[in-house]
Parts: C-alpha cells; structure tokens; sequence
C-alpha cells in the first residue's frame, strides 16, 4: 500500500506538475461540488464481487482530493431500506434524487466494464476496465468522467506481478490492491478530478489537467 | 571502531538520497484525513459480510487520529453512530451524527435526517421495548 501511494506520489511529481488547463472541466468548475456520494457500483462483468471489491476503495483517494465522501457503507443501507438494490435500476434514478435523500452535490457512477484474468501457459493477465461519471445533483450536468483501463501482466517485471499473479491465485483479497490502485489514478491528474475544498490546492490547480 | 567513518559516510550518502527522493516527491504530502484501517472495516462488512469488529476498528481509528492531531475521515463518526443506533444506544448515536455534522457541515442534510428517524423511534420504542429486541437481532446481518 504505501509503495503504491509512493510509486503514485513519484508518479505526479515527475509528469503532474506542469499542463495546460483542459476546457472539458468547465462544467465542473462552474459548478465545484463539495459532497459527492458514491452509489452501487455497476457491474458488467461476470466477476460477482468486484462491485464490493471496488467500493471499499473508493472513498479514501476521492475523500484525499479534498472531498466531503458520504459514507458508502450507510449509503447502501439508506438505498436498501428504500428498496435500491438493483444498481442499473440507481444509476438510472434523476440526480436530484441524491440530493433529496443525502444533500449531496454531486453523485459518482462507478461501472465495472471489464474484470477478467486470462492464462496464457505460465503467465496471466487482468484486465480491468472502469467507468466513472461524476453528475451535479442540482442540473443533472455530467461535471467529470474518466474512462480507465489496464492490463496487468504477470510476466516481466511490471509493479503488478504481485498482484497479477494473486488475482490469478484467484485470493479476493488481493484483488484491493488493484482496485486502489485503478480507484487512486482515476482521481489523480491527468485525467482526474479537480481538487475539492478540503484540499490544500483547491482552486489553483487548474492547469494538472488534460 | 576504525568502521565508523564509512559508517558516518554511508549515512550521508543515504540521507542525501533520501532527501533527493523528497525533492523529487515535491508534490507528495500528508495525506488529509487519518484513515486507520477504515478500509479493512469496509472490506469486513462488504466482502467478508463480518461486522462484529467493526465497532472496535472504528473506536481505534478515531482514538488513534485524535492522539495523532490528525482529521477523522468522512462519514467514520456517521459510521459508529449507526453501530451505536443498532446496539439500541440512541442517545449516542445521536452524539455521533452531531459529531459528523460539526465536523462536516456537508452532512447536515443526512444527519439531520438520520438524528430526526431516530428520536422518532426513541418517543416509539417507550411504547414497546420489543423493538430493541428487533434492533439487537439485526446486528448482526
């Protein structure tokens, strides 16, 4: 974990500091949420459990850019006593929902697009597609999305061995480490969401983004 | 003893790395919020469907930030009141919504709500005891 956080750290030291501001933020900057609840996630795949997987992990790098993260676990109760299960039947429901039941700003759909490991003789891959949309409770305008996808191979030295051949051991557990991984660079610039009010940089770190 | 002066010198060589690794790291800070392992906790309840030490783990995050100066994380104080609300402890469960709502005003709305439901509840459950019976039994779901 932390020499995830390090490598990530390094990572954004070395190629975060210096871009041009991107003109796609615009509709997240004349809006800036503060609170941000994140909902079910959406699992297109066939892996049951990656959605748990997934949202344990979540709310620790989105709360660290600055967030007010409602609390997922009492999210999904709150959504169950109201007979919310089915996640495609939530990320269908009007944004203004969400601020009706939690006073959020803004709502985050995760959907799981791709979650396989594949063998090939001694090696294994895992492939790992998300999709993340960011939505403004009060106009239902898209504020942010990110589309991430990686292949972590467990051949050659890559940073994932360990973890590839973990998920190839099929240990859910060792799962987490992946899914923080993708869940911390999704948030994280270039391609990640602007920093909110309980960070330190809020307001001034326009120009991280593509 | 004649090894001490290489010794003094390999430190340098490592502290002068070490800070060269800083540097680099410009960007790198503390992380905002003290997170413990909140999110073993949630890897508890959702995968391994285990929330017996829940409580526990909660109680020690927030005791460990306290002690450390650091901030506790959204929604942990919120956590522990709903823990509290379904061992029957309404009064303080309440003083953790309020805990959650001091420290982030963001969850006025849904705290209010939550402090709201569960006074009503109390005024209910003067009429019949039984449902904290019900509340005992649901804890461990």
């Amino acid at each position: 974990m932390n020499k995830l956080w390090l490598f990530l750290l390094v990572s954004l030291a070395v190629t975060g500091c210096a871009r041009k501001p991107a003109d796609n933020l615009s509709v997240f900057y004349a809006h800036r949420p503060k609170s941000i609840v994140v909902v079910p996630v959406l699992n297109e795949t066939d892996e049951l459990t990656a959605p748990s997987v997934f949202i344990t992990s979540i709310s620790r790098p989105l709360a660290e850019r600055g967030y007010y993260v409602f609390p997922v676990y009492l999210t999904d109760m709150i959504l169950r006593d109201l007979g919310l299960v089915d996640a495609n039947h939530i990320h269908e429901l009007p944004p203004g929902r969400f601020y009706e039941l939690f006073g959020a700003d803004a709502v985050l759909f995760v959907t799981i697009k791709n979650w396989s490991t594949k063998y090939i003789l001694l090696a294994s891959t895992v492939e790992v597609e998300m999709s993340y949309k960011l939505v403004d409770t009060k106009t239902g305008l898209l504020l942010w999305e990110n589309e991430q996808s990686y292949v972590h191979s467990s051949s050659g030295s890559s940073p994932f061995t360990v973890v590839a051949s973990a998920a190839a051991k099929g240990l859910l557990s060792d799962y987490l480490p992946l899914a923080q991984q993708t869940n911390s660079e999704a948030f994280f610039p270039p391609k990640g969401v602007p920093v909110g009010p309980y960070h330190a940089d809020y307001q001034r770190d326009q120009n991280q983004f593509q | 003893m004649p090894k001490e002066p290489s010794r003094t010198v390999s430190k340098l060589i490592f502290l002068g790395i070490t800070s060269l690794a800083l540097l680099l790291t410009g960007c790198a800070k503390q992380e905002i919020f003290y997170w413990g392992n909140y999110e073993n906790t949630l890897f508890e309840r959702y995968i391994e469907n285990d929330n017996s030490q829940t409580e526990i783990h909660l109680q020690a995050l927030i005791q460990d930030a306290q002690n450390a100066n650091r901030r506790v994380p959204p929604g942990v104080y919120a956590d522990y009141g709903v823990i509290l609300y379904k061992q029957g402890k309404e009064g303080k469960a309440i003083s953790f919504f309020d805990q959650e709502k001091k420290l982030y005003p963001e969850s006025s709305i849904l705290m209010n709500k939550l402090i709201d439901s569960v006074n009503f509840q109390k005024k209910g459950s003067v009429v019949s005891k039984s449902s904290d019976a019900v509340k005992r039994g649901g804890n461990n779901e």
